[in-house]
């Protein structure tokens, strides 16, 4: 087993116990920031280097096992001392199985229980450049946030332990290659999440939400179902499930996907989000970058070679799903007006454009993975201007944010360029690519879904940019409420952000240099697909490139003249508009008509349907 | 009258405001615009739009407010025509201290037509005749 | 190349045109305004000629920006270029004009920003599911290639009603008949129709100078989906265009929730039914 891969896992979680030792303040701060960046710099080096046999260290699986059963008890005996009876009811039996099956029965096998492909070395270095830029303003924010609520520095101990640990389950669910490793990181991400959002929730009981035990009753079904797969395949790993099955490797595909779904609860229901994103934005936007977009995309990937042999009606359904996700998430961006909920829509329809091109073709899969990491990444740095702005200005309603050209231009040039780099995947290379891709382009509902899906993200976008671009009258904020910090990150982030928007072009060549893992999956028009005309295409300058560049120049040149030119006013009438009734884009929709309503009683009909065939494929 | 207020004297938006009265001038007006003589005036309810403000009736203390805050939205060149006796000299309504106040008082005026109720070829007349000479302002004498 | 410019050009030519004959045909019809034949070049001069009065600097530069993409897409739709370029091009230039509107801080101008930001869900709506159709019938997304097919076997036959739902569009950007998206609907020409209130002066001019190229390029979008030579199209979907501006000299206002859903069953449900449709052959 690579060192380094072992690092990437366990890093996290050592560093974890060690930052135990130091008292919570400005130290621990500094050393999760250092481990971050270590993070980062180890992703790094995984996705540069070639695998190196250098140091190699050989941990036994049952030394894994252990581990899984310890994280399964110690849920256990938490969830007794929380009340929370149901979860440990499931934790119980979860332990029970582990026990018995894995610990007793199974055998030592040949693979490595953690290791990378190419797909989770791409998504795992997005994810690390998150955490490595984000969480130091999330740290920065968390600081003034709980001195004010004036709490103990207990919840500021648990957040920083829920990020290291968030990190940790992430990398490996992006290595994990057995069933018992996808369940062992997904309690770790379980535990990070519940002990990030204990944090912010004043009475225990409500933190086991119906989320948290559906996930534990979701992971007991994973759990419960691993002895039914190694009875058919004689193995608990992934890549032997291709060999075991017959037809009831429909219900494999199936369960895998609906258990991914709903461990990233990637459910298109306001009150389930609700739930879950109750917590300050920053923290929401780790939770949701992480737990719902790319480690579901990361398993999802590692499963798309059950899909390829499938029938047609389960593939049609479950992309039907994961559109319905895409159009869930940018219906509920649209009718926010709080920033950090308009991102975590967008970031919901960019998970569920992952899963809807992540079955269908090789092709379709280079486009899931770098869409995925690129969005995921400029997502986050608006993110991270948001919670600069909340942290001074005081409020993230996208309706205060209009004089912000004036008060903070340069965090206004960067969020507006940010954007319209997001909209250029969409608009252009998207969908151009999506109808490349057979399978979705052969499903009319699917498609029509993902078209308003973009047109809804990208109008909820419009309208923020409008906003950010509108005049204000004057300054109000002091500029020595803006930290130093943040002079540094911001910059660093946002260059960082442009170079992964434009590269993205050069990860499809990178990929097609790469001999594909899983030869099983149809690759027929590879060379077209990856020399396909887009926007962002560093080593080919294409119109695409020249008008990103010349958007953004024109940007700044409005930008500059306003800073150079902007005089007093002329006009001396009213100039402070009255306070407008807020045209939503929703507006329009006759009341009788509920979305959400009709949103939720499509994905419970889909998931019966797709239950139903998937179960009926059986005999 | 340069070529220049000749292409400005046939596209001529106008924006009516009825400052408080019986409304016969600005029905006049619109009435007037069927006439051939009136070819090139657009009516418009935006001042960002609008070359002439064409202002009728007895102008109060609040319609006041209103037309100056109206007439510095209105790009220059631009024109202002006091049309029907109310908003030329408020004569009939005019008393000593109630309020009323003539055109005049208020923004500087290019033309005024008298008469209750002006003609419709007058009127239109005015208007061309006030952008051809190239938005001048009227002064006595 | 040459041909390119040529078509260049001509779009822009044709949309006078259009005005001219809208407005000596609405002269001659007793109860319309009077106008002179050339009125709208006559007012785009007068705008130009106009100071800007603007209580904030930026406002004036957005429609220049607007006019900008509008010209660069209308040399993409002349050299028949990937939809999605073009597409592309209309929704960065109609975010111009919005990001104007809204920088006035005005409370019209941000109604008309807002209005603007729905009325951009539905047209782009119609015209990325055009491009899907297109994509599925024709097999590619280059214009000047979809031509060639469109010779071979008509494109209109396969894409009776994405054609009919792109024309709406084109109606929703002119605020044409039942789809009138502007704010006061009393101004009685086509060119200050007024989606764009808080725009005058010299900024409406660009803003009008952009509009019409705009349509410029809608006609000849609208013309790649009909079966006959390129000219010949282009001039039916001129025609028809103004076919739908004489209609809207005599069509009735509507309040903007009920035109919104106008737009979306015309514009986004045609398209969509015709995109099912085709699977369905």
């Amino acid at each position: 087993m690579d060192f380094v891969v072992l690092g990437v896992v366990f890093g996290p979680v050592v560093l974890l116990l060690i930052s135990f030792l130091i008292p919570q303040g400005k130290a621990s701060r500094i050393f999760i920031e250092i481990s971050a960046v270590l993070f980062f710099v180890t992703a790094v080096y995984l996705f540069v280097a070639p695998s190196s046999n250098m140091f190699n260290l050989y941990i036994p699986h049952i030394v894994w096992k252990l581990i899984t059963l310890l994280t399964a008890v110690f849920i256990l005996v938490r969830s007794i001392l929380d009340k929370h009876y149901i979860i440990s009811v499931l934790a119980f039996t979860q332990s029970i199985i582990l026990a018995v099956f894995e610990i007793l029965n199974a055998p030592e096998e040949a693979v490595p229980f953690v290791s990378f492909n190419y797909d989770g070395k791409v998504l795992l270095v997005a994810g690390s450049c998150i955490t490595a830029f984000f969480v130091p303003v999330t740290l920065i924010y968390l600081k003034k946030y709980f001195s004010q609520k004036k709490a103990v520095k207990k919840q500021e101990k648990q957040v920083e332990a829920g990020i290291l640990l968030l990190m940790a389950a992430f990398a490996g669910l992006a290595a994990a290659n057995s069933f018992t490793g996808l369940f062992l990181f997904w309690q770790w991400m379980y535990i990070a999440v519940r002990l990030i959002l204990r944090a912010f929730q004043s009475s225990e009981r409500k933190t086991a939400a119906v989320v948290l035990v559906v996930q534990q009753a979701a992971l007991t079904v994973w759990m419960a179902s691993i002895p039914f797969i190694y009875q058919k395949t004689g193995s608990v790993y992934i890549n032997s499930l291709d060999a075991g099955f017959g037809e009831s490797r429909v219900v494999v595909a199936v369960m895998a996907f609906a258990l991914t779904i709903v461990s990233g609860c990637l459910i298109p229901d306001k009150n389930i989000w609700q739930d879950y994103f109750s917590v300050p934005a920053p923290v929401s936007g780790i939770i949701t970058l992480i737990m719902s977009v790319l480690s579901p995309v990361a398993v999802l990937l590692k499963f798309g070679f059950l899909f390829t042999g499938l029938n047609n009606i389960i593939l049609t359904l479950v992309i039907i799903f994961g559109s319905l996700i895409m159009a869930g998430g940018a219906y509920y961006s649209c009718v926010s007006r709080k920033a950090a909920q308009i991102l975590q829509g967008i970031l919901m329809s960019a998970a569920g454009w992952g899963i809807t091109t992540v079955f269908v073709s090789r092709e379709s899969m280079f486009f899931t993975v770098g869409y995925t990491a690129v969005s995921s990444i400029t997502i986050t740095f608006l993110f991270a201007c948001i919670t600069i702005l909340e942290y001074i200005k005081g409020t993230q309603d996208v309706e205060q944010m209009y004089n912000l050209h004036k008060e903070m231009p340069e965090m206004a040039f960067f969020m507006s360029a940010a954007m319209l780099l997001f909209l250029f995947a969409p608009f252009y290379s998207a969908l151009q690519r999506l109808l490349y891709v057979r399978f979705l382009a052969e499903n009319p509902v699917s498609m029509l879904l993902t078209v308003t899906a973009l047109v809804l993200v990208s109008a909820v976008i419009f309208r923020w940019l409008s906003v950010l671009l509108s005049a204000g009258d004057k300054t109000s904020i002091e500029r020595d409420a803006y930290p130093d910090v943040f002079r540094v990150i911001l910059p660093l982030f946002f260059v960082f952000t442009v170079a992964a928007n434009l590269s993205f072009g050069s990860i499809y060549r990178y990929f097609r240099q790469q001999p594909i893992p899983m030869g099983s999956l149809a690759a027929e028009n590879i060379e077209t697909y990856s020399e396909l005309e887009g926007f962002l295409y560093m080593l080919k300058p294409g119109k695409g490139l020249i008008y990103a560049v010349g958007v953004i120049v024109v940007l700044a040149a409005c930008f500059y003249i306003l800073q150079r030119f902007g005089k007093a006013d002329k006009y001396t009438g009213n100039t402070d508009s009255r306070v407008f009734y807020h045209y939503s884009l929703t507006a329009w929709i006759p009341a009788w008509v509920n979305p959400g309503l009709i949103l939720r009683a499509a994905w419970i009909s889909l998931a019966a349907i797709i239950a139903g065939v998937a179960l009926s494929c059986l005999k | 009258m340069s070529w220049l207020d000749g292409i400005r004297a046939k596209s001529i938006s106008v924006l009516q405001i009825n400052a408080g009265g019986c409304t016969g001038c600005t029905r006049q007006f619109q009435a007037a615009l069927l006439l051939d003589s009136g070819k090139g005036i657009t009516l418009t309810g935006n001042p960002r739009h609008a070359d002439v403000l064409f202002v009728a009736g007895c102008i109060n203390n609040k319609s006041a407010d209103y037309l100056r805050q109206i007439y510095e939205k209105m790009p220059s060149p631009k024109a202002v025509v006091a049309a029907g006796t109310c908003a030329c000299d408020g004569k009939l309504f005019r008393g000593e201290d109630n309020g009323i106040s003539t055109l005049d008082e208020i923004l500087p005026v290019n033309a005024y037509v008298r008469g209750c109720v002006p003609g419709m070829d007058e009127m239109l007349e005015t208007v061309i005749n006030v952008v051809e000479d190239g938005y001048k302002e009227y002064k006595d004498g | 190349m040459l041909e390119v410019i040529l078509w260049f050009i001509g779009i822009i030519i044709i949309v006078p045109v259009i005005y001219l004959a809208e407005n000596i045909i609405l002269s001659a019809i007793p109860g319309q305004n009077r106008s002179y034949p050339i009125q709208p070049i006559y007012r785009l001069i007068k705008h130009f000629s106009k100071t800007d009065l603007y209580n904030r600097p930026l406002t004036r530069w957005f429609p220049v920006g607007a006019c900008v993409f509008a010209l660069v897409t209308l040399f993409f739709v002349s050299a028949g270029e990937n939809i999605m370029l073009i597409i592309s091009g209309l929704v960065m230039m109609e975010l111009f004009i919005l990001v104007g509107a809204c920088s006035t801080k005005e409370p019209y101008g941000i109604m008309a920003a807002q209005r603007g930001i729905s009325r951009l869900a539905v047209w782009s709506f119609a015209l990325m599911i055009a491009a899907a159709s297109l994509y599925k019938a024709a097999g590619t997304l280059k214009l000047s290639l979809a031509i060639q097919y469109s010779g071979e076997s008509i494109l209109l036959s396969r894409l009776p009603l994405v054609t009919a739902g792109l024309f709406t569009a084109a109606m929703i950007k002119g605020n044409l008949g039942y789809f009138d998206f502007g704010i006061n609907a009393n101004t009685m020409s086509f060119l200050d129709t007024a989606l764009y209130t808080p725009y005058g002066g010299r900024s409406l001019g660009f803003v009008q100078l952009t509009q019409w190229i705009e349509t410029g390029i809608w006609l000849k979008l609208i013309s790649f989906f009909l079966p006959w030579q390129p000219l010949i199209s282009f001039l039916v979907s001129a025609v028809f265009y103004l076919a739908a501006m004489l209609l809207n000299a005599v069509v009735p206002k509507m309040t903007w929730k009920k035109v919104m859903m106008n737009s979306w069953i015309w514009a986004g449900g045609l398209p969509a039914i015709n995109y099912i449709w085709l699977y369905m052959l």
